[in-house]
């Protein structure tokens, strides 16, 4: 923790964080000015009297941090300790006997004296009550959420408590001093009347808070208790799952049969589109829910061109089991239409057309269907061949 | 039974049915905190007005949610294993994160920094996360939290994260669950 206060006053200039850091350790102690001088030097206080991030108290000679300076140290730095309630009771003592001292002379002098010792303390005793209770619930708030160790944490709490029992001791003997002492029912100075009716206030405050900052604690305590023994079943529930003993070992079968809620519900779409494109457009909300992850997106389609060309483009399509049917059927310009004829997808090659144009009329059924034919007929070695004319000039 | 709209109903169904949170938290994030308030104080007109619709209000610990009439059930084989689920998330937040509870503010560079090197920790995060590394599998359950409502986000430029009070939802559901030795034990 020193370290961390020590890298937190970098923050301010070398010269004056050093002792802003020695005023914000000694704050629940005495700092007079001659230890403040001796420490820090005259320049650097004066400095910092200047800037308004200490004061100093002429009636009891004594430095000390800005009360709005202090509470924001506290505030980054948190108090990690609840101040004992000691000063309190050495206070009351001190205030005793003082009255005691104030009854005993009789000398008008000495006894004023007494009675500003006694106006000084009460006035001492009114700054400090307040702080120490903020002091009290910031470290209970601090040690609540800091650190994960559950067992720390009981033990600071206990602690906490005990120390705000103290304190409040101390409030309410100070209440009854300030109510039924014979000084403070008899003496009507208007400086003691007016101290005593500020106490009191502050003394019923005080005691209202710290009832507050028992029962705060004592919630602390309870949840501390309830999330440590959550933290340790969740261990042993996660061995269990790990061993495969869950269903066996633990009621999670009963529990995941009656559970209900967002966790636990089905998939249900609830969609800001419009009615009519979740009813007429199945597409559109297949691709919402799959971006959703809803669903699995299908395999991208390929979007095939499905416009049919004109029917001369169309190359015919020979269909192999009907080869020679398909090839009867053309009485005239055979040549022509293997250069059209599409198989498997492409459109025969010129050695292809050639050779199934030869092996057609080389075929014997070929030549009885087409005794009749037209077409002049050829040889050369081997090879047979039909002749065939341009269209326009066999007709001649 | 012709009970009056409450002012707030309109954002109440809006809020509760709609999208991934369907839990509205005491400390919600921007208006949740608000509305939280306001159906808080309104709570039986808008449980007798929803109950006509057909929906269920539901109040838990500082949480609000919906239960439909006929609402879509999952079975009971994948409700046991979001429940498994559910332990396991809560084991891993709840070990790594201090004191995690409702309000809590935790930092997500410093709970990837404990997962590091701890191989339970990085098992949960391959089964639960999605991401190339470790620090963006738990960035990807940390943001699906968010979504869910059981989480919001504190500070962006710090990746710090609140914890919601709709966590308390999930803490009931291991509250719940009983382990057989340690019932035995008590009853002795």
């Amino acid at each position: 923790m020193s370290v961390y206060k020590e890298s937190f006053f970098r923050i301010f200039r070398s010269a004056t964080g050093e002792p802003l850091r020695r005023f914000f350790e000694n704050r629940h102690g005495r700092i007079s000015a001659e230890m403040a001088l001796e420490r820090s030097g005259a320049e650097v206080i004066d400095r910092l009297l200047a800037l308004a991030l200490i004061e100093y108290d002429r009636d009891s000679g004594v430095y000390r941090l800005d009360d709005r300076v202090e509470r924001f140290f506290d505030e980054m730095l948190g108090a990690v300790e609840a101040p004992h309630a000691d000063w309190l009771f050495t206070l009351i003592d001190e205030l005793k006997r003082q009255i005691e001292g104030y009854y005993k002379v009789e000398d008008t002098h000495k006894s004023g004296e007494f009675l500003r010792r006694i106006c000084r303390l009460l006035g001492s005793c009114h700054s400090r009550m307040q702080r120490h209770l903020e002091d009290v619930k910031s470290a209970v708030d601090y040690d609540y959420r800091a650190g994960s160790d559950y067992e720390v944490k009981l033990v600071k709490l206990q602690w906490h408590l005990d120390r705000s029992r103290t304190y409040g001791q101390a409030i309410a003997d100070l209440d009854h001093l300030l109510k039924n002492d014979g000084f403070f029912q008899f003496h009507q100075g208007i400086e003691v009347l007016s101290l005593r009716r500020r106490l009191l206030q502050c003394c019923g405050y005080v005691g209202d808070a710290l009832v507050d900052i028992y029962q705060s604690i004592e919630e602390y305590l309870n949840r501390i208790l309830k999330d440590h023994a959550r933290v340790q079943k969740l261990i042993r529930l996660r061995g269990l799952i790990e061993r495969h003993e869950h269903l066996t070992s633990t009621n999670i079968e009963e529990i995941s049969r009656e559970a209900e809620g967002p966790w636990f519900r089905g998939i249900q779409l609830r969609t800001l589109l419009a009615p009519a494109v979740v009813d007429a457009q199945p597409e559109v909300l297949e691709r919402v829910l799959a971006k959703a992850g809803v669903i699995r997106p299908k395999e991208r389609e390929r979007k095939v061109e499905i416009e049919e060309p004109g029917s001369e483009a169309l190359p015919p399509v020979i269909d192999w089991m009907e080869l020679f049917e398909a090839f009867s059927r053309q009485s005239e310009d055979l040549f022509t239409f293997l250069g059209k004829a599409s198989v498997e997808g492409r459109p025969l090659t010129d050695e292809e057309r050639l050779d199934g144009y030869c092996a057609i009329i080389s075929n014997e059924e070929w030549m009885t269907a087409h005794e009749a034919a037209s077409y002049e007929m050829a040889t050369e070695g081997e090879w047979e061949y039909a002749v065939i004319l341009p269209r326009g000039e066999r007709s001649e | 039974m012709n009970p009056e709209a409450p002012t707030i109903a309109r954002r109440i169904f809006t809020r509760l049915c709609k999208g991934d949170n369907l839990l509205l938290s005491r400390n919600g994030p921007g208006d949740d905190a608000d509305l939280f308030i306001r159906l808080e104080a309104e709570e039986e007109a808008c449980r007798a007005y929803f109950e006509v619709l057909g929906f269920q209000l539901k109040k838990g610990d500082n949480y609000f949610h919906f239960a439909a009439e006929e609402e879509p059930q999952i079975n009971v084989e994948n409700k046991l294993e979001r429940v498994i689920r559910l332990v396991k998330l809560l084991d891993f937040l709840s070990s790594r994160v201090d004191s995690f509870g409702e309000g809590q503010i935790f930092s997500a560079s410093v709970l990837a920094g404990r997962c590091n090197g701890d191989p339970r920790a990085e098992r949960f995060l391959e089964e639960a996360g999605k991401g190339n590394n470790y620090a963006e599998r738990l960035e990807h359950l940390l943001q699906s939290l968010v979504r869910q409502g059981y989480l919001s986000e504190y500070d962006p430029s710090r990746k710090e994260y609140r914890v919601l009070s709709a966590m308390n939802y999930l803490f009931e559901f291991a509250d719940r669950i009983a382990i057989a030795s340690e019932e035995e034990a008590s009853e002795e």
